[in-house]
C-alpha cells in the first residue's frame, strides 16, 4: 500500500487531470440540465398554441368531442389510442396513436389544434445539448463518461478533503486559497446532488447505450440486445380483444370519475383507449400514486382498466403489484427528471445545479491560478478558451429564445437556422476571446449581450404572441407571466454582473498581452 | 531489461502511462465485473441486468482508485490481469 503522502499526491493529481478532462463537457451538461428543470414552463412560454389561461387544476371535458375527433382523424381501429391529459407539463390535451400524427385539443375552448414540432424548439434543443445527443453517435456515451468522471471527482474530492484536514494547516490568504475554499465549500455542499445526478446520468448516457456485453454475458452469448430481454418484463403492454359490433361508450368524464373512485390515490395523467366504440372496449387510466410519487414515475405507472361501456373494473394494477426493478428504476428516473414535481423542487434542484457549476468553475480557477506565472501562451490561451466556453455559453443560449421569437414561424427549416446560428455565435465568442486583449471587456460584453438578448426576447415574445407580461398578469396566464418575469430578472442580474466585473481587479490578473499582440 | 526497469520503477507522481492504463483498466475491469455480476445475480433478466448496469459506473471509480494507488506500473498491470482472469473464469464457467 502507498504511503499517506503519496496517496494524497496521487489523489490530488488525478483530481486535477480528470477534473480538467470532464470540466467543459459536464459544465455544458449542467448548464443546460439546470435550464431543463424548467422545461414544462419553457414549453408553454415558447409555444403560441399553449398561450392561454388554463382552468383550475387543468380541468377539461371532451365528452361531446371525443367520438367525433377519433372518427374524423382516423383514430378508431385496432391500435390503442393514447390520451395525455392536460397538466402543468403541457396544458394541451394530446391524442396520439402508433404511426399517426398527434392531435392537440385546447381544454378551455375544445378547439382541435395541429401543433408544429418547431413550437418546442428551445426546450428540445436545450435538452439535446444537455444529453449530448447533438454530437452524433458518441454524444450521449461521452456525457455518460463525463458523469462517471464526476463520480470519481466527488469521491476523490471528499477523500482529499479528509486527507487535507488531517495533514495540512490552512494556507495564507491568496486568490488560490480563495478559489480553494470556494471549490471546497461548494463541492461539499453538492455531494448528494452530484452523486445522484452523476450516477443517473452515467446510467442513462453510458450504460443504456453500452448494455450489449451484459446481455451477451447473461444469455451466454445468444442475445446481445438488452431491451429485448428486459422490455417484456418491465414494460409489458396489456392486450385486450375487441369485438366487431359497435357499442355505446360511457362518457370519458364518467369513466375518469369511476377510475378515480376505485383508485383514489391515483393522480391520472394518461388514458389509453382499446377498441374504442366497439364491443369489449377498455380504457386504461394511468398516473402516479399520490402517496409514492418517486416509485410511480413515468416508467412504472400504476393503472386501473375499466370496461368502456359498463364502467366495470377489468384490471387494477396498484404500485405493490409492479416489478421491484421497475420501482427502483422509477425512483432512479424520478431523481434525475422529477417528472411529476412542480416548481418548488425544480427551483431547489436548479439552485444546486448552479452551485455545481460554480464548483466546476472555481476548480478551473484554482488550476488557472497555479498556471498564472507560467511562461508562453498556453495558460493564457486556455483561460481565454475557458471563458468562451464557461461564460460564452450564456449569450449563445440567450440567442436561441430571441431568434425563436424574432424569426417567422413559417420560415423553412427554422430549427436548423436557429441551431446553426447558436453554434456560429458561440464560435464568434471563441474568436473574440482570443482577439480581444482585455478579459474584463470580454466577460462584460458577453454578459451584457446575454442581458440584452433576454430583454429583447421578452419584448418580441410580447409582440409576436400578443402576451406582454402585463397582459399575462391580467389574463391570469401565470406561467407566461412568471417566465417573462424570470427572464427580465435574469437580464437585470446579468447587467449587474457585467458592471461588477468591470470594477473587479481580480480579472486583470488573468490578462496578458493577448494572442495577437505576442507574449 | 529497460522495459522491466521502467515497469518496476517506484513512482512519486502519476505519469501519462500510469494514468491512461488506470483509466482504460478501470473501465475494462468494471465492464467485465458487471458482466460477471449479471451471471451471479439471481432472478429474471431485469433483476440480473439492471443492477449490474447500475453498479458498473461505481465499479469504474472503485477500480480507478485501486489501480491508481499502485506503487509501480507492474502493479497496475498485474492487478488488471488478475481481475480480468477471475472475471473471464466466471463468465466462461458460471
Amino acid at each position: 500500500m502507498l504511503e499517506k503522502s503519496l496517496i494524497f499526491k496521487y489523489l490530488y493529481r488525478s483530481h486535477t487531470i480528470i477534473g480538467l478532462l470532464v470540466l467543459f463537457l459536464f459544465y455544458m451538461s449542467t448548464y443546460f440540465g439546470t435550464l431543463t428543470f424548467f422545461m414544462p414552463y419553457l414549453k408553454v412560454w415558447e409555444s403560441p398554441s399553449r398561450h392561454f389561461a388554463p382552468q383550475h387544476n387543468h380541468a377539461f371535458n371532451i365528452d361531446a368531442l371525443l367520438d367525433e375527433v377519433l372518427e374524423k382523424h382516423h383514430f378508431l381501429g385496432d391500435k390503442p389510442v393514447e390520451i395525455t391529459l392536460p397538466s402543468f407539463r403541457d396544458p394541451l390535451l394530446k391524442i396520439s396513436s402508433e404511426a399517426q400524427n398527434s392531435l392537440y385539443i385546447n381544454p378551455v375552448t375544445n378547439e382541435v389544434l395541429k401543433v408544429a414540432k418547431e413550437e418546442n424548439l428551445i426546450s428540445t434543443f436545450f435538452n439535446e445539448l444537455h444529453t449530448g445527443i447533438v454530437i452524433p453517435l458518441v454524444g450521449m456515451p461521452l456525457m455518460g463518461m463525463m458523469s462517471v468522471g464526476i463520480l470519481f471527482l466527488t469521491f476523490g474530492g471528499f477523500w482529499l478533503y479528509l486527507q487535507k484536514r488531517s495533514h495540512r494547516t490552512s494556507s495564507k490568504a491568496s486568490w488560490r486559497a480563495t478559489w480553494l475554499s470556494w471549490h471546497k465549500i461548494t463541492g461539499l455542499a453538492i455531494i448528494p446532488y452530484a452523486l445522484v445526478f452523476a450516477l443517473t446520468g452515467a446510467f442513462l448516457g453510458l450504460m443504456l447505450s453500452s448494455s450489449q456485453p451484459f446481455a451477451w454475458s447473461m444469455t451466454h452469448g445468444t442475445v446481445s440486445n438488452m431491451r429485448t430481454l428486459v422490455a417484456p418484463i418491465l414494460f409489458a403492454q396489456p392486450k385486450y380483444k375487441g369485438g366487431e359490433t359497435t357499442k355505446q361508450m360511457l362518457p370519458f368524464s364518467t369513466l375518469q370519475a369511476l377510475a378515480q373512485e376505485h383508485y383514489p390515490q391515483l393522480s391520472i395523467t394518461n388514458a389509453t383507449l382499446y377498441h374504442y366504440g366497439k364491443e369489449g372496449a377498455k380504457v386504461r387510466f394511468r398516473g402516479y400514486d399520490k402517496e409514492n410519487v418517486a416509485q410511480s414515475g413515468r416508467v412504472n405507472r400504476p393503472s386501473i382498466t375499466l370496461d368502456a361501456s359498463s364502467g366495470a373494473v377489468v384490471e387494477h394494477k396498484t404500485l405493490d403489484k409492479t416489478h421491484g426493478i421497475s420501482r427502483t428504476l422509477s425512483t432512479f428516473y424520478f431523481l434525475h427528471f422529477v417528472p411529476d414535481e412542480t416548481l418548488g423542487l425544480r427551483v431547489v434542484l436548479a439552485l444546486f445545479g448552479a452551485i455545481l457549476a460554480i464548483s466546476l468553475a472555481s476548480g478551473y480557477l484554482l488550476w488557472a491560478e497555479k498556471k498564472l506565472h507560467q511562461q508562453g501562451f498556453l495558460a493564457d490561451l486556455t483561460n481565454r478558451v475557458s471563458i468562451a466556453i464557461l461564460i460564452g455559453i450564456i449569450p449563445s443560449s440567450a440567442l436561441v429564445p430571441f431568434l425563436h421569437w424574432v424569426l417567422a414561424y413559417e420560415l423553412f427549416d427554422k430549427e436548423i437556422w436557429i441551431r446553426g446560428t447558436f453554434y456560429a455565435f458561440w464560435s464568434f465568442w471563441l474568436f473574440y476571446t482570443v482577439f480581444e486583449r482585455s478579459i474584463v471587456m470580454i466577460i462584460s460584453r458577453m454578459l451584457k449581450s446575454a442581458a440584452w438578448l433576454l430583454l429583447l426576447c421578452v419584448l418580441f415574445h410580447g409582440l409576436k404572441s400578443g402576451f406582454f407580461f402585463w397582459q399575462s398578469f391580467h389574463q391570469k396566464a401565470w406561467i407566461l407571466f412568471y417566465m417573462d418575469l424570470a427572464l427580465i430578472l435574469s437580464s437585470m442580474v446579468l447587467f449587474y454582473m457585467a458592471k461588477w466585473v468591470e470594477k473587479k481587479e481580480l480579472f486583470y490578473r488573468y490578462e496578458r498581452k493577448g494572442v495577437f499582440d505576442g507574449y | 531489461m529497460r522495459l522491466w526497469t521502467y515497469l518496476c520503477a517506484l513512482k512519486t507522481t502519476i505519469g501519462w502511462v500510469h494514468g491512461v492504463v488506470t483509466l482504460l483498466g478501470a473501465y475494462g475491469l468494471a465492464y467485465l465485473s458487471g458482466m460477471s455480476l449479471s451471471l451471479v445475480f439471481k432472478g429474471d433478466a431485469a433483476m440480473r441486468l439492471l443492477p449490474s448496469m447500475l453498479l458498473t459506473p461505481l465499479l469504474v471509480c472503485c477500480f480507478g482508485f485501486w489501480l491508481l494507488f499502485s506503487k509501480t506500473l507492474l502493479d497496475v498491470i498485474v492487478k488488471i490481469a488478475l481481475l480480468a482472469f477471475i472475471n473471464a473464469c466466471i463468465i466462461a464457467f458460471f
